[in-house]
């Protein structure tokens, strides 16, 4: 009996194995497919070839715009001497801290306030005025109340990526259609019910766009808090490289940040694309 | 009649705007960063005629501009010289002066905290380097005055990370260079111990080979241009040392009496020759970036 237990378990976590294999395989061929799609290459090939050909040809000062090739040596050399990859640990690190913190508030505060009336009556006021203030702005109170450091990075990250989602998740709640809601509510839905199983799914395709924003906002902070404290990270190293006049390794750190910004975006396109289904493919 | 006075009030102040604007670009762009170090220039501020005075947060992005010629002239950190000398357009550049300050090692600590220097100990202190001629100078002197530093743990960073680590209580003390004494005072910080007898010619990291802290670069195309602008720096760098603290203070947001006691600093002329001092140094070094590390 215990024998066939122990057969069923070693099957289903095969099974899994293999689907997660297969949706990841999914995952990067349909990443490698926008990037790599012929009517993006007719675009990219050509811009490159010209961003290689200017700086070489001297139409533009090498030095100053340096052409792919040695930004790739750059990259090279930052990987092998620098520990670049360290650099780039140190900022997912903070920026996955500060997203995930970030989508972890303001998700369910963004439900709440679509939901209830009296909820948004008494917390929107306060961050409609909070979130005009730039992110950037908070550096110095941040630095006050957290030091310099981790807790301060992580939370100017937050910053960054808290209100777009936030506010986002709380429209895309507020705009569920009331058929929705009447037909579960003639089913005895109860609130509750209404909350995880209709707002939150009529929402999850605006909510996965708001994370999209966050990712990209959360990048910009991530630049700007790596500026003060510490002495790591990619936003560290592309001011660094700034101020010693070293632009092959500031292209590096920018092109490094695009990556990653293009990365996730493609990972949280594959999100919606299994949780959103009836949005379809465009 | 009303739209017609209208329309002409309209054309005035677009004709006013025009001029003003044309006035600006025939004058002298110059670029700086402000603070302490600027004090010859606020000093000379109010009687230059026809220079269009702009101020930046970092010296690199007065560096740029300059190479990109939408500046005449700028004041660039000393330190940063080397590495801007070998971009592409810096030949178009000339150093014509600098502004020295003494590289002094100053003991500053977090605002708060009074101790003395004999009990540092157990306290974090932050320094630049483990062989920094700062903590040489500052490790001989308190063994001299009989202060027990040997449990005294250290932090290594930046000088400008320094300050934040000070206001967030990171590090309770922090041994700086003298360019940054003043910027701690303003942040509520006290000198606990300063000593001015770092020479320069030292060849210790970092290097101390001219006590020079910014050097003022002109293109070359406006090296007339920028003669009277200089002959100014230095009749006014002849002001007492009060009235050169007393221009910082009305130019900027330091107050008076946080400068006294703080050596001046010292506008004068200076050519290409400091320049070829400090790449000769950097080759010697044998290139090393040493601001490559991490914590």
């Amino acid at each position: 009996m215990a024998m066939n237990k122990n057969k069923y378990e070693v099957k289903g976590a095969r099974s899994t194995f293999r689907l997660v294999l297969r949706e990841l395989g999914y995952f990067f061929k349909g990443a490698a497919l926008n990037i790599f799609s012929p009517e993006f290459l007719v675009v990219f090939i050509p811009l490159l070839g010209l961003w290689e050909a200017l700086p070489r040809l001297g139409a533009v000062p090498r030095t100053l715009v340096p052409p792919p090739s040695d930004v790739a040596m750059a990259f090279w050399e930052m990987l092998t001497v620098r520990n670049f990859l360290g650099d780039v640990a140190s900022s997912m690190l903070k920026f996955f801290m500060g997203l995930g913190i970030a989508i972890i508030a303001a998700i369910p505060i963004g439900v709440l306030m679509g939901w209830n009336i009296a909820v948004r009556k008494r917390t929107l006021p306060l961050f409609q005025l909070l979130s005009p203030i730039p992110p950037p702005a908070w550096v110095p109170i941040t630095i006050i109340l957290f030091g310099i450091g981790l807790p301060m990075q992580t939370f100017l990250i937050f910053l960054g990526a808290f209100y777009p989602i936030l506010f986002n998740t709380y429209q895309a709640v507020k705009d569920t259609d009331p058929r929705y809601l009447s037909s579960a509510r003639v089913f005895g839905a109860s609130e509750l019910t209404l909350i995880l199983h209709v707002y939150f799914w009529h929402a999850i395709g605006a909510i996965i766009m708001s994370v999209k924003t966050g990712v990209a906002m959360g990048l910009v902070m991530l630049v700007i808090a790596e500026m003060y404290g510490g002495r790591t990270g990619i936003g560290y190293v592309l001011n660094e490289a700034k101020d010693y006049f070293q632009i092959s390794r500031m292209v590096v750190c920018m092109v490094t940040l695009g990556v990653i910004g293009w990365f996730l975006i493609e990972v949280l396109k594959f999100v919606e694309l299994k949780l959103a289904v009836w949005k379809g493919v465009r | 009649m009303v739209k017609k006075t209208l329309l002409a009030l309209l054309l005035l102040l677009l004709l006013v705007l025009i001029t003003c604007e044309k006035k600006k670009r025939n004058a002298l762009r110059v670029g700086h960063s402000g603070g302490y170090l600027s004090a010859a220039l606020y000093a000379a501020q109010d009687s230059l005629v026809n220079v269009d005075i702009q101020h930046f947060n970092s010296t690199s992005d007065i560096a740029y501009t300059l190479l990109l010629g939408a500046l005449d002239a700028g004041f660039v950190e000393a330190e940063k010289l080397a590495a801007f000398a070998e971009l592409d357009g810096f030949d178009q550049l000339t150093v014509v002066g600098k502004v020295t300050y003494p590289y002094g090692a100053t003991l500053i600590l977090r605002k708060g905290l009074n101790v003395r220097l004999q009990e540092l100990g157990g306290l974090t202190i932050a320094v630049s380097e483990p062989t920094c001629v700062l903590l040489d100078t500052f490790s001989s002197d308190a063994k001299r005055l009989g202060a027990d530093i040997s449990n005294v743990k250290y932090k290594y960073m930046v000088f400008h990370a320094m300050l934040p680590a000070l206001e967030s209580g990171d590090v309770d003390a922090a041994i700086i260079k003298g360019t940054y004494a003043v910027a701690a005072l303003q942040a509520g910080h006290s000198i606990l111990y300063q000593n001015w007898e770092v020479q320069p010619g030292d060849e210790c990291c970092p290097a101390i080979l001219d006590q020079a802290a910014l050097v003022l670069l002109s293109r070359r195309e406006k090296l007339e241009a920028v003669k009277p602008f200089i002959n100014a720096l230095v009749f006014a760098q002849k002001s007492p040392p009060d009235q050169l603290r007393q221009s910082v203070a009305e130019h900027s947001v330091i107050p008076f009496e946080m400068l006294r006691g703080q050596p001046v600093p010292e506008f004068s002329l200076e050519s290409d020759k400091l320049l070829e001092t400090f790449i000769k140094h950097k080759h010697e070094d044998g290139d090393h970036d040493d601001h490559d590390h991490h914590d």
